[in-house]
Formats: structure tokens, sequence, C-alpha cells
């Protein structure tokens, strides 16, 4: 069967961002994303997949993590390399708060968990380390409290604070 | 940036329950969402790192009735570490002058606590349900006219999500227990209600172990003149089981490894000294399943069953009559102290066993001494 053939080899397959740019990566790499996967899946491999809701640098940087992430092709993921790709990941989501929330939809977009669960846990991080003034501030939350009403609610729970 | 609101609950899943009272500060959206009930589901989230599986609860009693409480994690089921202790005191008993309390029971981030005048318990009593991740409790109404004795237990009726304290009001007959009275309280409903459904022993009883909860029933080893037996009290129909027990022996209850099971002495055999055997119920509810899981010496005579089980079936965590917290291997038969400095020098003091740790049940309709 040529399908089988084909597999021994590399496979690429283009992705193309919403501002036309486009990105050739490796198909099994590319099958981080689950949407991406069921395309390959259905055919669409023929020609350039569009994926229109993420710009080209954000989705540069998701391909960046899909060849990161894409199953090694000598089997099983050592210890070493796990401890490797962590740490890897936790500088990828060092970056802007603006472009983490990209990261964050692109994950949710494309149906990759592993990239959703790591956002999340470094937005988490963000709420953790910072005051409530400057999450307001991080996020553009308007506080729609008196000050009269916040005090009140700070103070049932002031042990919270310290 | 904006916040990404289609994963908030993912995102608030993931943090302690303290930095969720905190946020809900930041905007009245906020502070609608953190109260949500929805939300309350969090617990048991296992990407949180504040979640534990076994929190250990060292209850201890100090000068003048200053009571204690303080919090430990199992750091590593291959290490057998414990964390450093974080001291919480009950804000509830600052008030009071208790004579007597003692924990019926730890449910996933809530503890019930009962207080009483040790001479007269029925007449001036107490109980609180404590959620000390949050610093929150309820006080339950009292009981009206109690008999003279009270015996408590408390769970999570899983169906119905509601913690629920259970009360069996009993009196002494020749050296025998019968019971009378046998009340719920439902922290959904915020109040007691009779169980329609009768104690199902006709004869009074000489023997019962402590009320153990597993899979949202109660459990209870009953002697009676017919032989032992299993009884169940299930939360959720709010009716008793009784099941056929094969140990005959005199046996303490508890929960080990998510598993039901047993402990009691035995004489000296050819095969073994002195000791306790401990049994498992392997599979719940199958009284074929119940085997013998290990032997204790008597030399180490411990009070209690183990409450720990690690994870690679080995190593048991419990306390000898000193109430001195050791491991126990089951397999070479030795023992260690676990390390917790802290409390090594406070002689009296007991362990307490909770799964979970954090949540924000009774947030809303609990009190607080702040």
């Amino acid at each position: 069967m040529s399908s089988t053939l084909c597999c021994s080899f590399a496979k690429n397959v283009t992705l193309r961002s919403s501002d036309g740019q486009t990105f050739e990566v490796e198909e099994a790499a590319a099958q981080v994303s689950q949407t991406i996967k069921r395309m390959i899946e259905d055919g669409c491999t023929g020609s350039v997949i569009p994926v229109p809701n993420l710009t080209g640098p954000v989705l540069a940087l998701v391909i960046e993590y899909f060849k990161k992430h894409s199953p090694p092709s000598d089997g099983c993921p050592t210890a070493l390399l796990e401890m490797e790709i962590k740490d890897w990941d936790a500088k990828f989501v060092a970056v802007d708060n603006d472009t983490l929330l990209d990261l964050t939809l692109a994950a949710h977009y494309l149906e990759i968990q592993g990239l959703l669960d790591l956002t999340c846990h470094r937005v988490a991080d963000i709420l953790n380390d910072n005051s409530v003034e400057k999450i307001r501030e991080i996020f553009h939350i308007k506080n729609d409290f008196t000050p009269e009403e916040e005090a009140e609610e700070r103070s049932k729970i002031q042990w919270a604070f310290e | 940036m904006e916040f990404p609101q289609d994963f908030i609950a993912q995102i608030l899943a993931l943090l302690p329950v303290k930095s969720l009272l905190r946020f809900q500060c930041l905007s009245k959206p906020w502070f609608a969402l953190i109260r949500d009930p929805h939300y309350f589901i969090h617990l048991k989230n296992p990407n949180n790192d504040n979640n534990r599986e076994n929190i250990l609860i060292a209850e201890t009693f100090g000068q003048e009735q200053k009571k204690d409480f303080f919090f430990l994690n199992i750091i590593s089921s291959n290490e057998e570490q414990l964390s450093e202790p974080v001291s919480i005191s009950p804000p509830f008993f600052r008030q009071e002058n208790l004579h007597h309390t003692s924990v019926v029971g730890c449910c996933n981030s809530l503890i019930c606590i009962t207080s009483y005048c040790i001479t007269v318990p029925s007449h001036n009593y107490e109980i609180v349900i404590w959620n000390p991740s949050i610093k929150k409790y309820k006080r339950l109404p009292p009981i009206k006219h109690p008999a003279m004795h009270l015996n408590f237990a408390f769970g999570h009726d899983p169906v119905n999500n509601d913690y629920k304290v259970l009360m069996i009001e009993f009196v002494w007959i020749n050296d025998r227990m019968k019971a009378l009275r046998i009340m719920v309280y439902s922290l959904k409903a915020l109040s007691w209600r009779r169980v329609e459904d009768r104690w199902p022993y006709k004869d009074s009883i000489s023997l019962w172990s402590e009320p153990t909860f597993l899979n949202g029933a109660f459990h209870w080893l009953i002697s009676t003149t017919q032989g032992t037996t299993l009884l169940a009290f299930d939360l959720t129909t709010e009716k008793f089981r009784v099941q056929t027990h094969p140990l005959s022996i005199t046996m303490v209850l508890g929960v080990l490894g998510g598993s039901l099971c047993a402990s009691g002495f035995i004489e000296a055999t050819d095969n073994a000294v002195w000791g306790n055997d401990v049994w498992m119920m392997k599979e719940y509810g199958v009284v074929s399943s119940w085997s013998r899981l290990y032997h204790l010496p008597m030399t180490l005579s411990c009070r209690d069953l183990a409450q720990v089980l690690l994870k690679d079936g080995e190593k048991v965590l419990m306390t000898d009559h000193t109430d001195t917290l050791f491991w126990y291997d089951i397999n070479k038969k030795t023992c260690r102290i676990a390390d917790v400095k802290v409390l090594l020098n406070i002689m009296e003091k007991r362990y307490w066993i909770m799964s979970c740790a954090e949540s924000l049940l009774l947030l809303d309709d609990g009190d607080s001494d702040n």
C-alpha cells in the first residue's frame, strides 16, 4: 500500500496563518494539535491547511511547541528528556501577557491540551504572585466596588491578605 | 491582557483557596464568580498542588485545655516524609469553655468536632463543622431533649453532594447498649431530621467499634449474642444494612488504602507471636474478600488501626500506645519513628487522617470569629 510507504519518510504539511504567512512542519509534529490531526485524517494534507484564528507570529510560536512535543521517532521518551521538556515549557510560557493570552486561545482552538494546561498554570501563577491592585491592572479588571464595600469585604478575610 | 474568560474555571481550580478569597475583592463579577457553588467542586483537582491525597491532622491538648490542630502533608510515598506541621487554632474554641473535645471525623475539606462536658455529656455539648482552609465553621443546632449518651459520625453523601452528621442516642442497660433515637443533620438543609429506618438489632448489644466512613456509608463492627456483624448506614438512602462478618475476634475498624480494614488481637500460635491481625475487605461489600493483610507483634502495642497505607502497599503509618507516630514495614516487620520534631515532645495528642485539603465549602453560610 502506498500510504504505508509514505509514512517511512518525514512527511511535511503546510500551515497558513490568518495574515497569509505559510509554515512547513512535519506532519507528525503538527498532529500534536487534535484539530490539525483530524484535518490530516480527513485528507486535507494535499493543499495548504488554513489556520485562520492565528496570526503569523503566534503560529510560529505554536510550531516551536509542536517540534518540541512531537512524539520521538525512537520510541518512549526518557526521564531526562521529560525533564528537559519541562524546563523548555517553563521558558516557553515566560512571555509577555498578550502573547500568553494568544497562546491560550491558540491552544484551545487547535486543541493542544498540553499547551492549554501550561498556559493556564502560567496565568494561575500570575494571579497568585500579584496583589489585587496589580491583577486589576494586568487583566484590565474594573473595580466596581465602592471604597467602603471593598474595605468591608477585605476586613472579613483579613488573614488571606497576610 | 484580557482575562481568558473561557478558561476561568480551569485556572481558578489551580489556585489555593487563600488566593481565591483575595480575588473576591477584585470586582463584583469576580466576587459572584468565586461564590458560585459551581466552583466549589474545585477540590480534588489532581493538578492542584494544594490538594494532597493524605493530610495528617494532629490534635494536641496543651495547658489549660488549650487546643491546637497541626496539619502535615505526607510528602512522598517513597521517602515516607512528613512536612513541617502547620498549626491552626480553631477559632471557635477560644470563646468556649470546653471540657472535652473530640474529632468526629474528617471528610474532604471538612472536620466535624464535638465538645461536651464529660460528666453530663448530653446536656452540655456542641457540634461544629469546620473548614480550616478558609477558617469558617458551622455550629449545629442542639438536639432537643437528648438522652444520656450520644454517638456521632460524619461523612459525605455523594449522590446529593451533601455532608451529614449522624447522631445515635443510646442508653446502657446492664452493660449493654440500647439505641434510641437516630437523627441526621444535613449541611444542605441546615437542620436535623429523624431517621425513619430502625436500628437493626432487636437485642441490646455489648460492643461496637468507632464509626468508619467509606463509600458514602458509615460502618461499625457490632458484637451481638449471635456473633459479630458489619453494620453500615447508607448516607444517601439513610438506611441501615447488616452484613455477616467472617472474623470472630474483637476488632477495630478503619480504612487503609481505600478499603475497609479490621484489626484484632490474636493469641500466640505456632506461626505467630501475640499481637494484632489486620484484615482487609479487598472488594467492598463482598464478604468472601476479607483477607489477612499483616500481623503486628504485640511488642509494638499500637492503640488504633493504622491510617495510611503507602502506595507500594508495604508500609503503614500508625501510632503506638504513647501516641508516637511511626511507619511499620509490613514485609520486613520493622518500624521507624516518623519524623515530626515539633510534635515529639507533646505528650497528649491524637492523629487523624484526611484526604484532600482545601475547598470553599461554608464560604457563604459559615461563621468566622475574625
